[in-house]
């Protein structure tokens, strides 16, 4: 092939705002076409899905082939994007029928509560009906073809991707009106009778004739743009204008005219129109049968039995026992430059990175591959471990002043970029997990002491799996318990949480325990819309009601706020004003940073919680304790801590991914190997992408959307009215919104480019 | 020796694919005509994106085309060269290649300027024995902040509150009438 036309043919570009979006809803479709076509094989037919299909990837080549490449530079280009766009894709889809596999691909609980009372709401049934009318449907594609081709608007959307996007959805929005009476996509009912399409289709083919011959006679140059770029192929400016035309005139005639033929053939030898037919929702809904059984992890196919085998968990654990042991050792005998040790870059790079998206897409995956389980086990090997952890100990204050410690340290002392420091802090963590396990019995380390853990609890709240009962009856009729007592091949629960009363992820290391001690193959991974365990106050076995628990509270609010804290401290403006301060009173930085953290901490929660109680209570008269409300609506501020977690530790993981392989480079040269070369250094210093803070605003504003949505249903479990529902919920709700905009602030600044050669 | 060769060698294919991979991609395939001229064996058409152009990353992306038969030019090396006018500061230069182009005619590169104002912008176009330098002056405007440019994300919180508000109406007026 022709090295030119090999290169334009390879122009394609794969811009995620669109492949994401055909995907999700290719994926949709695909799972409720697949129940429907199990219940109505002949409506539901092949043909549908491959026609809904085609239609999605029309779309695609439309918008990402070298057409939209080759668009600014040749006029008939762009109109054969046009032309898929309002002639092939509208159709497409509408042959797929979309409105029940849609509907039935969603969880049904969402199509019920979320979608349903829209699809129900007479108002926007009547704007529906009047929409889909054809004669608006005829004008709206008529209007829109031709005031977008007037030379100033097409002009500039020639000159803003913005506008050109913009015209896209317009043709694409007008053209699925235009065919939807043409197509009539089951199960909607038409409005006009049949023979009413054959002047509606030759109306349209005429103004398209018209539209076209102003292309393809004018002798004058219609967009001038087009004159101003190189011409290729030799093709002239208007030879290009005339090839337009044609392409407009001739295959965008024989897209009206094929239905035309088709209606005409219906017409004279069809019954009457169907009236009488349900509507998209229920059928969706009265298909969707009984209660559906909870996605399992543990029931799929390869990952579930890789799961249940108790060597998983070794291995995995075994693996970061290594990272752990040649973190340690780099960060005690390498350089004591961040970016260049191991030390500065597996934990403070990845290793928080990755936890957190484990925790976003599954659960608490790191404490299920703890490196610390091994000095655990010896502890309680060789030391006597018969003693119960203190009684006044046993709760999470410790854990909360482990955290506050954590958080000074790390501000204070420069933990990223102090390699040696870092290896110090995990031994500190091996022999805290010796002494503790090795002397009180079962895994208090994990359930009171570990900061790691406790991090990893509160946030794995907002996560979409759990480990629970498949069955409530099959753990009605057991008698031996083994989930929490073991047997002889499996020890039970260590942290104590008994699967029949266990509620959501508090506590729980994912260690799958429980999996393969339960006789009745009864405990699964099970998904759960993440959130919602944040909005009950049932009873938990081993943590009680979390409405009962302020040192859970402290524990949410600590990591809330120190998500904000431990962002902002990274930020020029805050990193100005606390050299600023340190100038001011003469004293080293340390006192600027203590006396920010002290405030960011535990000054502006405590007050803030406080005045959200107190002013919750009385705008909505509620009677119960303000100690309750703050436990409850603390927790939901979890979600918004989270996300503001994710984007900080985003920023730090998509800019410097790349820095394990020169810091691996160094450390196998420093002992004389140069198996991988010289380290290449120039990977460590880099950009952010550019979709980083869009990434960014993204899961920030997800944060916000949950945390209020766990507000509405905490303040509806007490108030029925809404208006005091809403009295209760606003002062909640204003707080999430003022994390949200600090959030932003942070995100929108610039960053110290911790671990990475850039300071 | 050859085991250290070969493992040396998947180091630098898999830095080379990172490297790659974190470029940020430039689209190159629309924007303004900022530059058109004939020199030497060569056109040379500049494109540039956005539009209007602003300080910060700048999309600028390259045609060259043969002066006689006025066909593209794919094997060409293409060097362009920021050089401020109204103010101090270094020179910006970025090798334009095609692999960073979703046309494939062109060569482009993302260029990070970092002021607005009035810039020297020249191309350097090789292609064997041959070279050729296209000069002209482009201006970047002020950049828009980073949240402002970005405002279909601040946005969705708000509309999707809307949307749940008026959600939570329906339900209760429907619960309300059953």
């Amino acid at each position: 092939m022709d090295p030119i036309i090999a290169a334009a043919l390879g122009s394609w570009s794969f811009p995620l705002g669109l492949v994401v979006p055909v995907l999700f809803t290719f994926t949709v479709y695909a799972r409720g076409w697949r129940q429907l076509n199990a219940q109505m094989p002949l409506r539901f037919g092949a043909w549908r899905l491959a026609a809904f299909a085609a239609g999605l990837l029309t779309l695609f080549v439309a918008l990402a082939s070298p057409l939209d490449a080759f668009g600014g530079l040749l006029l008939q280009v762009h109109m054969l994007q046009h032309l898929l766009l309002m002639m092939v894709v509208p159709p497409l889809i509408w042959l797929g029928a979309p409105a029940a596999p849609l509907l039935r691909g969603l969880p049904p609980g969402l199509v019920k509560h979320g979608v349903g009372p829209f699809l129900a709401w007479p108002a926007l049934r009547r704007f529906g009906r009047r929409l889909t009318h054809p004669a608006v449907c005829w004008l709206a594609f008529v209007v829109t073809t031709w005031l977008w081709h007037v030379p100033a608007l097409y002009e500039l959307t020639l000159r803003a991707p913005a506008w050109h996007q913009l015209e896209h959805i317009c043709f694409l929005c007008t053209a699925l009106l235009f065919w939807w009476p043409v197509i009539q996509p089951w199960p909607s009912t038409p409005l006009w009778p049949p023979w009413a399409l054959i002047p509606y289709l030759l109306l349209a083919d005429i103004q398209n004739t018209i539209f076209s011959a102003w292309f393809a006679f004018s002798e004058r140059l219609i967009y001038p743009t087009y004159a101003a770029v190189p011409r290729l192929w030799g093709i002239s400016v208007l030879d290009d204008q005339t090839t337009a035309g044609a392409i407009m005139w001739v295959p965008g005639s024989v897209a009206f005219l094929i239905p035309l033929g088709w209606v005409v053939v219906q017409w004279l030898g069809a019954p009457s129109p169907r009236r009488g037919l349900p509507n998209a929702t229920t059928v969706a809904l009265s298909a969707s049968g009984g209660v559906h059984a909870p996605w399992d992890m543990l029931a799929l196919r390869i990952i579930g039995p890789v799961l249940r085998t108790p060597y998983l968990r070794r291995a995995l654990q075994t693996v970061m026992l290594l990272l752990a042991v040649t973190v340690v050792v780099d960060g005690l005998s390498g350089p004591q430059v961040g970016p260049m040790n191991l030390a500065g870059v597996l934990p403070w790079t990845y290793w928080r990175g990755l936890s957190v998206i484990a925790l976003l897409v599954a659960g608490n995956v790191f404490c299920m591959a703890c490196p610390f389980m091994l000095p655990r086990d010896l502890g309680r090997r060789w030391l006597p471990g018969r003693w119960r952890f203190p009684k006044p100990l046993r709760s999470k204050w410790l854990a909360v002043g482990l955290l506050l410690l954590y958080l000074w340290a790390y501000e204070v002392f420069g933990l990223w970029d102090s390699p040696r420091a870092t290896a110090w802090i995990i031994v500190g963590y091996f022999v805290a997990a010796f002494v503790v396990d090795g002397i009180f019995r079962g895994a208090s380390f994990c359930k009171y002491v570990c900061p790691i853990g406790q991090f990893q609890f509160i946030q794995s709240l907002v996560s979409p799996l759990q480990v629970r009962v498949r069955d409530a009856d099959v753990c009605r009729r057991c008698t031996s318990y083994d989930c929490i007592r073991g047997n002889a091949q499996q020890r039970g629960c260590e942290l104590q949480l008994f699967q029949p009363k266990k509620v959501g992820n508090l506590d729980c290391t994912f260690c799958l325990d429980c999996v393969q001690a339960c006789p009745h193959a009864n405990v699964g991974v099970l998904a759960v819309a993440p959130g919602s365990d944040l909005i009950a106050d049932p009873y938990r076995s081993s943590v009680r009601r979390l409405s009962r628990r302020p040192d859970v509270a402290a524990l949410a609010l600590v990591l809330v706020f120190g998500a904000f804290a431990n962002a902002g401290g990274m930020v020029e403006p805050v990193m100005r004003g606390q050299r600023w301060l340190a100038a001011r009173v003469d004293a080293s930085i340390t006192l600027p940073v203590t006396a920010c953290l002290l405030v960011s901490l535990v000054f502006v929660p405590l007050l803030a919680v406080a005045l959200c109680g107190w002013s919750g209570r009385r705008l909505s008269g509620v009677r119960e304790p303000a100690g309750e409300l703050i436990c409850r609506f603390a927790l939901s501020l979890v979600p918004i801590g989270l996300s503001m977690w994710a984007a900080h530790f985003a920023f730090h993981l998509l800019a410097s991914w790349r820095t394990a392989l020169p810091v691996a480079q160094r450390v196998l040269a420093d002992r004389g190997l140069t198996l991988l070369g010289e380290p290449a250094w120039r990977l460590s210093a880099a950009a952010a992408p550019d979709w980083l803070l869009p990434l960014q605003l993204l899961v920030l504003g997800v944060g916000l959307l949950v945390t209020l949505y766990v507000d509405w249903r905490i303040a509806s479990s007490y108030m029925r009215r809404g208006s005091a529902a809403v009295g209760l919920l606003m002062p909640w709700a204003s707080l999430a919104v003022t994390l949200y905009v600090a959030g932003l602030w942070i995100v929108s600044q610039p960053m110290q480019m911790r671990g990475m050669m850039m300071h | 020796m050859a085991e250290r060769n070969l493992c040396t060698n998947a180091v630098e294919v898999v830095v080379a694919i990172a490297l790659l991979l974190s470029a940020p991609t430039a689209r190159g395939d629309g924007g303004a005509v900022r530059l058109r001229q004939t020199e030497g064996r060569f056109v040379v058409t500049v494109f540039t994106a956005p539009t209007p152009l602003r300080a910060g990353p700048a999309d600028i992306s390259v045609l060259v085309q043969d002066r006689d038969t006025n066909e593209p030019l794919l094997d060409a090396e293409v060097l362009i060269v920021l050089t401020p006018l109204d103010q101090d500061g270094a020179a910006l230069r970025g090798a334009a290649t095609r692999a960073l182009a979703t046309n494939k005619l062109l060569y482009a590169v993302v260029m990070d300027v970092p002021s607005a104002g009035a810039w020297d912008l020249g191309v350097t176009v090789r292609r064997g024995h041959e070279a050729a330098t296209v000069a002209g002056q482009v201006t970047f405007a002020a950049p828009v902040p980073p949240l402002l440019a970005h405002w279909p994300y601040l946005v969705f919180p708000p509309v999707a509150v809307l949307v749940f508000v008026v959600n939570q109406w329906r339900r209760s007026r429907s619960s309300r009438a059953s």
